[in-house]
């Protein structure tokens, strides 16, 4: 194995799996969040030689795993569906015990936003990025990522509020 | 500000029940390597392609390869066919490459004179010169021009670089014998410009030139070809195809010119490496494009 593969794979050892968090909370389901990742990590093997040069593949990673996370739910069979009801919890990879009900609010919640709403939620409060960052990786300005982020936290305390009064009242 | 911070903790929370098992990478390493080969298997292809279109296209393109830049006029110009016949008569008096002595041109003691002269008619052809380089009126003349390096490929031919007496002009060749299908030396890089200060560092980016050796070729896998400057205190340069075959040319001034059937499964481009008189490897970055296997 050359020193190119042998780093490539050291480095895919060490993030895939934070990389996998990451797809998750994009994409909200695990197995898209594999299949995301591996697409992602085959894309970066192809462009290893410049984005080890660059010094930080991880953000380049990271980056590409967002994009292909965005990118995949455009495709038609997995194609996102605007509604004003949050989805049922097991469509978001629910927990149908009932078990862990702070978490089922917060997946439910983060089904009501749009997939970019979502990442900037993602990339500001979970990645800790700044707002440059997050603009970076998604390709936008900043001011759009704080109109974003913004509209996303404002509908994420309703969704779960009104998640909380549902529970509360069942 | 808190429930920022209550927002960050339950996306930890939520992210850290992963139920899958951890990503494979050995098969992620296998994936990647296979679409590298596509990729490099297309883009050959693609340049293939590119040229077997534009040498369609050449070949309808009227009154190509004709001396004078003016239309014909009716009845006094000769005909097509007349040209293409003088055409490939001069290509066949400098494909034939036999000095006084009746050497051929894979002789190491070919006639350094003969060489220059063979050289000359190849940059001067006007069909490799191309229809606009064609109707350009200065020839080249390489009369009294050093040789600085030479290689040799036995049963193929020579390469070899030349500079002229002022020191001014750098002539690069590569003559094959008779016996070689004109497409072997389709890469060829016979040219001739202007000698630039060598270089200070080794450039990393050699040995990315050659031809594939087609059926009916007296040789297998890859020629390479090449001739370039490296420092001028390099006097030999190593060449390794990795496939069990090895070259060194001597580099003077920091010439080199390299004509070299390196075998089936060879490195392309090759890894090399130039060497000072005192036996040191001189520094050399690592090359921006990673090698592939020809088979």
């Amino acid at each position: 194995m050359g020193d190119r593969d042998r780093e490539y794979v050291e480095f895919v050892e060490a993030a895939s799996s934070s990389l996998r968090r990451t797809a998750y909370l994009v994409c909200g389901d695990w197995h898209r969040a594999d299949d995301v990742v591996q697409d992602a990590l085959y894309k970066l093997y192809l462009a290893w030689s410049k984005v080890d040069r660059s010094g930080n593949p991880l953000a380049y990673a990271r980056r590409v795993v967002v994009n292909t996370a965005l990118d995949s739910g455009r495709r038609p069979w997995r194609r996102e569906v605007p509604t004003d009801t949050a989805p049922d919890l097991t469509s978001y990879g629910g927990d149908p015990a009932g078990t862990q009900a702070d978490q089922d609010e917060l997946r439910t919640a983060l089904a009501v936003l749009s997939p970019r709403q979502r990442a900037c939620v993602v990339l500001r409060y979970y990645e800790d990025l700044s707002v440059d960052q997050t603009a970076e990786i998604l390709g936008c300005t900043t001011g759009t990522v704080k109109s974003q982020s913004s509209r996303a936290l404002q509908t994420l305390r309703q969704a779960m509020t009104r998640a909380r009064q549902i529970g509360h009242a069942s | 500000m808190k429930d920022l911070q209550e927002l960050g903790a339950e996306l930890h929370r939520l992210a850290d029940n992963d139920p899958l098992d951890p990503i494979d990478s050995a098969a992620l390493l296998e994936r990647g390597r296979r679409g590298r080969k596509r990729r490099r298997v297309a883009s050959i292809g693609g340049v293939v392609a590119g040229v077997a279109v534009i040498a369609a296209a050449a070949a309808y393109l009227p009154d190509l390869g004709t001396t004078s830049g003016r239309p014909g006029v009716a009845g006094t110009s000769p005909s097509p066919t007349f040209e293409r016949t003088k055409i490939v008569k001069v290509q066949k008096n400098y494909q034939r490459n036999v000095d006084a002595s009746g050497r051929t041109v894979d002789n190491p003691k070919f006639d350094e004179a003969a060489l220059l002269e063979a050289c000359a008619a190849k940059l001067n052809d006007p069909s490799r010169r191309g229809p606009a380089k064609a109707s350009r009126p200065a020839a080249v003349d390489l009369t009294g021009w050093r040789v600085m390096a030479r290689s040799v490929q036995p049963k193929i031919g020579t390469a070899l670089v030349a500079v002229s007496p002022s020191n001014k002009q750098v002539a690069y060749c590569d003559l094959y014998v008779s016996t070689v299908p004109s497409g072997l030396g389709a890469s060829s890089y016979t040219r001739v410009g202007t000698v630039t200060a060598a270089p200070k560092k080794m450039d990393p980016n050699l040995m990315g030139q050659g031809s594939a050796c087609a059926a009916g070729t007296p040789c297998k896998g890859m020629l390479f070809l090449d001739g370039s400057r490296l420092p001028v205190r390099a006097v030999r340069l190593e060449i390794d195809a990795k496939n069990g075959h090895k070259i060194s040319v001597p580099v003077n001034d920091g010439y080199f010119a390299l004509i070299w059937a390196a075998g089936p499964n060879a490195l392309f481009p090759a890894a090399y490496r130039a060497y000072d008189a005192a036996g040191k490897a001189l520094p050399q970055d690592p090359p921006a494009l990673d090698p592939t296997r020809i088979p």
